[in-house]
């Protein structure tokens, strides 16, 4: 056993260490579900995000994913109209997915994680897609 | 109101159907003292979940989804093994179920089987318990119009509780030998949803990440947000975009079940069958 617990010891005090370099602070992303699905593209920087999925009167749309390789990161179900529930994440640099089941248009969307970044990727004018 | 009132009753109708299911069958083979342990359970788990529910909104904390859905994965495993075992039971006895003697024999030796039954209801309620309490507080906590939200999705919850417990009255009313007939392919479908979900909420979890395209297109049987739709995913698992992997398993599973049910049970001719001259046509298939 005591063998074990310095290994641990170490290991959660690396961790505490390594956490403020790497994630700087926490992060807040509001995203809206509406008929069409999810948001457009979302930028976040790495670290911890938290998500706060609300719905703002779609019926077909009631569930948030962020995938990365066909797998599942996060997610939060049942958000009916008129509900908010959040979701934390610590995510790492790359590209992500967003999943909302239902979505007319925007079934899926995207979601970058990038350090610093200039804020304004493209987040212009996108044709809507058919 | 609608949106949360389906999503109240997809979710309650998946634990008050395997508790219905659970209830019948303890009910059927009289033991009585399961029965009494599997409405503690199941009581005992509502407490659970509504104070976890209420709990984590106290404290502002989220759910944990990913553990949420391991959960829900194993006990869902749990379940199908339950209902296949119930399935397999009540065929091997069709045969014999009119005698009560013989019955009462079989129930005795596996009288362990109904504490396990009892706590598989206790199991059933905890795993779509603290995501349905979740929601109902969130629901009650809406943006806008927040009294009918809540109220829209508590009754969707109490609509399950009251089908959960039709299909346990149901169940009980007719005999062990016609629940079989009318009822094991209904059990075989249900088995079989739990399994494709399941597995769905193993992608969920994190555990399985493979055949994960879509296969079929259900959104004209399962229209989401229609009360039809929760029926269907509530009680069989219908999903409205099911991939390749749930269909799968979803075939694997109820197509030979199907036939093993459909195959007319053949009568055990142990030993001493000593067929009674008094035995009476009722057991013959009625249709």
């Amino acid at each position: 056993m005591r063998r074990l617990l310095v290994p641990l010891v170490a290991a959660v005090a690396l961790l505490g260490l390594a956490a403020p370099a790497g994630a700087a602070k926490q992060q807040t992303v509001a995203v809206k579900l509406t008929p069409d699905g999810c948001p457009k593209p979302l930028t976040v920087k790495p670290g911890s995000v938290t998500f706060k999925v609300s719905n703002d009167g779609a019926d077909n749309v009631s569930e948030f994913e962020v995938l990365q390789g066909g797998k599942i990161v996060g997610e939060v179900e049942n958000i009916a109209p008129g509900l908010q529930r959040s979701f934390t994440l610590k995510l790492k640099a790359g590209d992500y997915v967003t999943y909302c089941p239902g979505g007319d248009t925007r079934e899926k969307g995207e979601l970058t994680v990038a350090a610093a970044v200039a804020k304004s990727t493209t987040t212009t004018t996108r044709p809507p897609a058919g | 109101m609608l949106p949360t009132f389906v999503i109240g009753l997809r979710e309650g109708l998946e634990a008050a159907l395997i508790v219905g299911i659970v209830a019948a069958f303890l009910r059927q083979r009289e033991q009585t003292k399961a029965f009494r342990w599997m409405w503690i359970g199941v009581l005992g788990a509502v407490a659970l979940c509504a104070a976890g529910g209420i709990g984590l909104h106290l404290a502002s904390e989220q759910l944990p989804q990913r553990e949420q859905e391991q959960l829900e994965t194993i006990v869902g495993l749990v379940a199908v093994a339950m209902i296949t075992w119930m399935i397999v039971w009540v065929h091997h006895h069709a045969a014999t179920l009119k005698d009560d003697l013989q019955l009462r024999a079989d129930v005795a030796l596996i009288a362990g089987s109904g504490a396990a039954l009892a706590f598989m209801a206790f199991l059933a309620v905890l795993r779509e318990g603290l995501e349905t309490a979740v929601f109902l507080v969130a629901a009650f906590d809406a943006s806008t119009r927040p009294a009918l939200t809540g109220t829209g999705a508590a009754l969707g919850v109490l609509v399950a509780v009251v089908l959960g417990y039709a299909i346990y009255k149901g169940g009980v009313k007719i005999n062990l030998s016609k629940f079989f007939r009318i009822t094991g392919v209904v059990l075989v479908l249900v088995a079989a949803g739990l399994l494709a979900t399941a597995l769905h909420t193993a992608h969920e979890a994190g555990w399985w990440n493979v055949m994960q395209t879509q296969a079929l297109d259900l959104e004209w049987l399962v229209e989401r947000g229609s009360v039809q739709s929760a029926l269907l995913t509530g009680m069989f698992g219908i999903q409205p975009e099911p991939v390749i992997g749930e269909v799968l398993v979803w075939l694997l599973y109820a197509v030979p079940m199907t036939i093993y049910v459909l195959r007319p049970a053949k009568p055990r001719v142990k030993a001493t069958a000593s067929p009674s001259s008094q035995s009476s046509p009722s057991l013959e298939p009625a249709v």
